[in-house]
C-alpha cells in the first residue's frame, strides 16, 4: 500500500473555517503530488447533506465544492458510519437510527455521488494506521 | 500630472462597458457578479485580450460556466483539463489544445471570459 | 430570557434548559408560576441549527414546549440542508420546522423583546 496523507474533516460546513481549511489543504497537497485520502467524521458528515442552500449567508455551497474532489485526484473518500448513526440517534431515537442512516447514504447526502466508502470503527483504525501523516480539521 | 503618466499605466478599471451598461468588476478585473454575464461580456473581455473567439473558444467558455454551476468553484487548469477530458475525450481535454486556444492561460482567461471569479492559485 | 445558540454542542445548551424528567414537580411549579410571555426563548443560529432535530425531540419527550419557545434563523437553516434530513426522519417534520423559522428582522425583534440575552458559543 502506498503512503498517503489522511485528512479528517470534523466540522459543519459554515460559520467556522475548518471545513474549507480541510478542503483546501487536501487540494494543496495533491498539487505537490501527495496521495490524499479524505475522511468525514463527527459533525463533518453534515458537509455531505445535498440540500445545502447557503445563498442567504453569502457562502459557496460546500456540497458542490466537495463534488469536485475527484477532479483533483482525490478519489478515496470515506464517511464514518458511527458519526452518521449517532446524529440520527439524536434525531429519531435509537430504534429508527439504522433506517435513517441508510437513507442518509442513499438519498439525502452526496456520499453516493462521491462514491464514498462507509467505514466502521475497525476499518477506520486501519485507515489511520496505514497513513503516512494525518491532518485533522 | 495627468499628461506625464507613462502610456502603459492604464487607469484602474472598475467597470466593464457592455451595450451601454456598466458591469462591476472585482479587484482582479474579473466580473464581480456571475449573473451579469452574457455573450456580450465574453466578447468585451475577448477584445481586451486581443482574442478572436471561434466555436472552440465558446465551447470552453460554456463548459467552465457549467463547471462553476456544478461545483461552486472556478476551475484551475488541472481540474479543467480533467473535467473536459471526461466530457469531450482526450482530443479536447488536454492542456496543449487549451493553451492553443487561450495562449495566456486557459483557466485564467476562459474563466474571465465566462464571467467567473479568478481561479485560486495553485501552490 | 433569550438564549441564542451559535454552537452545535448539545451539552452546552442542555445545561441551561429546565429538566422535567428529573425534577418533574419543580418544573410543574415553575411552569405554573411563569407567565406565558416569560418563557425562555431559544434561538438557534449559525452552527446552532444542527441542534434543532434533537432539541425538538427533547422538548417533546420532556414536555417542555410550554416552557421553551424554540426559534431557528431561516438563512442558517437553509444553508445547512437539514430540511431534507428532518423530513426524512419524520414526515411531519417539514411542517413542524415551518412554525419555528424566523427571518433576520424577526430575530432582531425577539432580541429587543427579551432580557437578558445569553449567547452560547464554543
Amino acid at each position: 500500500m502506498s503512503a498517503y496523507l489522511l485528512i479528517i474533516s470534523t466540522h459543519a460546513p459554515y460559520h467556522s473555517s475548518f471545513a474549507m481549511d480541510a478542503y483546501e489543504a487536501a487540494l494543496g497537497a495533491t498539487n505537490v503530488g501527495l496521495e490524499v485520502r479524505f475522511l468525514f467524521q463527527g459533525n463533518g458528515v453534515f458537509q455531505l447533506l445535498s440540500a445545502q442552500t447557503p445563498a442567504g449567508i453569502q457562502h459557496k455551497n460546500m456540497a458542490k465544492k466537495l463534488k469536485a474532489l475527484p477532479l483533483f485526484d482525490i478519489e478515496d473518500i470515506y464517511v464514518c458510519s458511527k458519526s452518521v448513526a449517532l446524529r440520527f440517534e439524536a434525531i429519531s431515537g435509537q430504534n429508527h437510527a439504522q433506517n435513517y442512516t441508510n437513507e442518509f447514504f442513499e438519498k439525502i447526502s452526496i456520499s453516493d455521488e462521491l462514491e464514498a466508502q462507509i467505514v466502521n470503527e475497525q476499518e477506520l483504525n486501519i485507515l489511520m494506521a496505514n497513513a503516512s501523516h494525518i491532518l485533522r480539521f | 500630472m495627468e499628461a506625464s503618466k507613462p502610456h502603459n499605466t492604464l487607469p484602474k478599471q472598475d467597470f466593464l462597458k457592455v451595450k451601454g451598461r456598466e458591469l462591476e468588476l472585482d479587484r482582479h478585473g474579473y466580473l464581480a457578479n456571475y449573473e451579469d454575464w452574457s455573450e456580450n461580456v465574453a466578447l468585451a473581455f475577448a477584445e481586451q485580450e486581443d482574442l478572436a473567439l471561434n466555436d472552440k473558444h465558446w465551447e470552453v467558455i460554456r463548459f467552465v460556466r457549467e463547471f462553476y454551476e456544478t461545483y461552486d468553484t472556478s476551475p484551475a487548469i488541472r481540474a479543467l483539463v480533467k473535467a473536459m477530458k471526461e466530457q469531450f475525450g482526450p482530443e479536447v481535454g488536454n492542456s496543449r489544445y487549451l493553451h492553443r486556444l487561450f495562449p495566456d492561460g486557459p483557466a485564467k482567461i476562459a474563466t474571465k471570459l465566462a464571467g467567473l471569479p479568478k481561479p485560486a492559485k495553485c501552490l | 430570557m433569550l438564549i441564542q445558540v451559535l454552537s452545535n454542542s448539545f451539552d452546552l445548551v442542555q445545561s441551561y434548559l429546565p429538566n422535567s424528567v428529573q425534577n418533574d414537580d419543580e418544573n410543574k411549579e415553575r411552569a405554573g408560576s411563569v407567565e406565558a410571555d416569560k418563557k425562555i426563548c431559544v434561538v438557534l443560529l449559525q452552527d446552532g441549527v444542527y441542534l434543532y432535530p434533537s432539541l425538538v425531540r427533547i422538548l417533546e419527550e420532556k414536555d417542555l414546549n410550554n416552557l421553551i419557545d424554540l426559534r431557528v434563523l431561516d438563512i442558517d437553516w437553509m444553508a445547512s440542508g437539514l430540511g431534507a434530513l428532518v423530513s426524512s426522519a419524520d414526515k411531519s417534520g417539514a411542517q413542524t420546522i415551518e412554525r419555528h423559522l424566523v427571518n433576520t428582522q424577526q430575530w432582531v425583534a425577539l432580541c429587543a423583546e427579551h432580557s437578558p440575552i445569553m449567547t452560547v458559543q464554543d
